[in-house]
């Protein structure tokens, strides 16, 4: 078995995608937790609806794994059996991997302020806690998207 | 500190913004019958009569412990009250030259144990009290041992708290409370030289009584109001230019300006969800709603028709 620079650059992307949107998440999870152990701390009837808020911006952790469990498997990295990449075709495993480790970090950090805005509504109108929610919601377009662009990339890039 | 910080403390003064006094509980105890009538509508509320007490502090505490409670950084906390600790020292030492009790004067929330203040000032020994307050004090202690002049041990304090709020204000990080503080400072150096020029006192005597402020020219806002000329363009040029309008006419009018003013810049805060302003909010809010409701109540004891009471209350947070 031979490691090449191209197979190192394709696992290097993998674990940006994962990386940073872990850190995004865990970041935003935190935040929104803080803001959501603050209202529960008045009033404990208001769990469920800020734990909504609170989960929402985890999914970019998610989606980051995803993709780089994809990219992983596809050069065969789970099975043992690591393709002898090109530098061109590691460049593109990494280049594919960009949109969600990026759009992932960001979207997730703004998704928990919006979250964070949430629990506000959520402490003050618990009654508006659906919009809310669909405040915090929109900004998850933005990672799926970026989670779409990665799966059809990683899946794109061809390994002999 | 990091803004988001505050997103624990945020979320608890939000919800605890729910149990503030709105526009048609005030309109409800503005037409109460009686004192009595308009505290029943208090004790509706939440509000708790305290035996021997007063029911207005007991909810500012409350306000206080929540806000002790919450809150991250040890700095802004002190710079809210730390003006109380300039009141504790001037009330103790007015009470040792008199025959009342000091510990019945006492305002909180503060920063310096008033047992501290107490024991200095009956011992004439100030060594023991905090860096900030420790030279003001021994000061106003002499004034009125040695020269008998309430007035300069007042002028001393009132000097000393102003500086040392906006000081502190400023180390807090918090520009609301720079600007809400930077406005209590103006307002008394304004309220200075008037009197001042009124009571026939000198100018200098004006500078000295007056607070120092990076933001204001002492000696320009003397010479005004010695000429009897117009502040308001010495205010614009200030910072604050909201309260031109009304700083040459009488001082009650001014006060009521300047509450308002506070209320509309806290306001702004209701939008924020990270970061000091929300809490400062909260606590100038509690504050306005309690002086309101003292305001209510004493007009009410003293059968203040409905209207000229609508006149004086101040506009609220919420």
């Amino acid at each position: 078995m031979t490691f090449t620079m191209g197979t190192a650059l394709a696992i290097l992307g993998g674990a940006f995608a994962a990386t940073l949107g872990g850190v995004g998440s865990a970041i935003a999870v935190g935040r929104v937790g803080r803001a959501a152990a603050g209202v529960v701390t008045e009033d404990p009837s208001k769990f469920g609806k800020v734990l909504i808020l609170q989960i929402l911006p985890g999914t970019q952790g998610l989606y980051g794994f995803l993709i780089a469990f994809l990219l992983f498997n596809k050069i065969g990295l789970i099975g043992g059996n690591i393709a002898e990449l090109t530098l061109a075709q590691g460049a593109m495993f990494f280049c594919a991997s960009l949109p969600m480790a990026i759009g992932g970090l960001v979207s997730a950090l703004h998704q928990g302020n919006a979250a964070v805005a949430g629990v506000g509504i959520v402490a003050k109108k618990p009654e508006e806690s659906g919009k809310s929610i669909i405040f915090a919601a929109m900004v998850e377009t933005y990672a799926v998207l970026a989670l779409l662009i990665s799966i059809l990339a990683v899946f794109g890039v061809p390994v002999a | 500190m990091r803004e988001t910080e505050y997103a624990y403390a945020v979320a608890r003064i939000r919800v605890n913004e729910l149990s503030l006094l709105t526009k048609a509980d005030l309109d409800q105890l503005i037409s109460a019958d009686s004192y009595s009538a308009a505290v029943r509508i208090l004790t509706g509320k939440g509000w708790q009569e305290v035996a021997g007490g007063d029911m207005c502090e007991e909810k500012l505490n409350e306000a206080w412990e929540l806000i002790c409670e919450s809150v991250p950084d040890k700095k802004l906390l002190e710079a809210m009250v730390i003006g109380n600790d300039f009141m504790n020292v001037k009330s103790v030492i007015k009470t040792t030259f008199s025959d009342l009790k000091s510990e019945d004067y006492i305002v909180r929330p503060f920063v310096c144990d008033p047992a501290k203040i107490i024991k200095a000032v009956k011992e004439n020994d100030f060594e023991e009290l905090p860096d900030y307050i420790k030279e003001c004090a021994s000061k106003a202690y002499h004034a009125i041992s040695g020269n008998q002049s309430g007035q300069s041990a007042e002028m001393i304090i009132d000097k000393a708290s102003l500086e040392t709020s906006l000081d502190y204000a400023k180390s807090a990080g918090s520009e609301l409370l720079v600007k809400i503080i930077g406005l209590a400072c103006l307002v008394a150096n304004i309220k200075i030289a008037v009197r001042s020029s009124r009571t026939g006192k000198t100018e200098q005597f004006a500078l000295d009584s007056m607070c120092k402020c990076d933001f204001t020219d002492n000696k320009k806002l003397t010479d005004a109001a010695f000429k009897g000329e117009s502040l308001a363009d010495i205010v614009s040029e200030a910072g604050y230019p909201e309260i031109a309008d009304e700083v040459d006419k009488d001082f009650t009018a001014l006060e009521m300006k300047c509450d308002n003013l506070v209320t509309e810049w806290i306001k702004k805060a209701k939008d924020e969800v990270y970061g000091p302003d929300p809490i400062i909010a909260y606590y100038y809010a509690k504050q306005a709603e309690i002086k309101n409701v003292r305001i209510i109540l004493s007009a009410k004891a003293a059968g203040v028709p409905t209207d000229t009471i609508r006149e004086r209350v101040r506009d609220l947070y919420v």
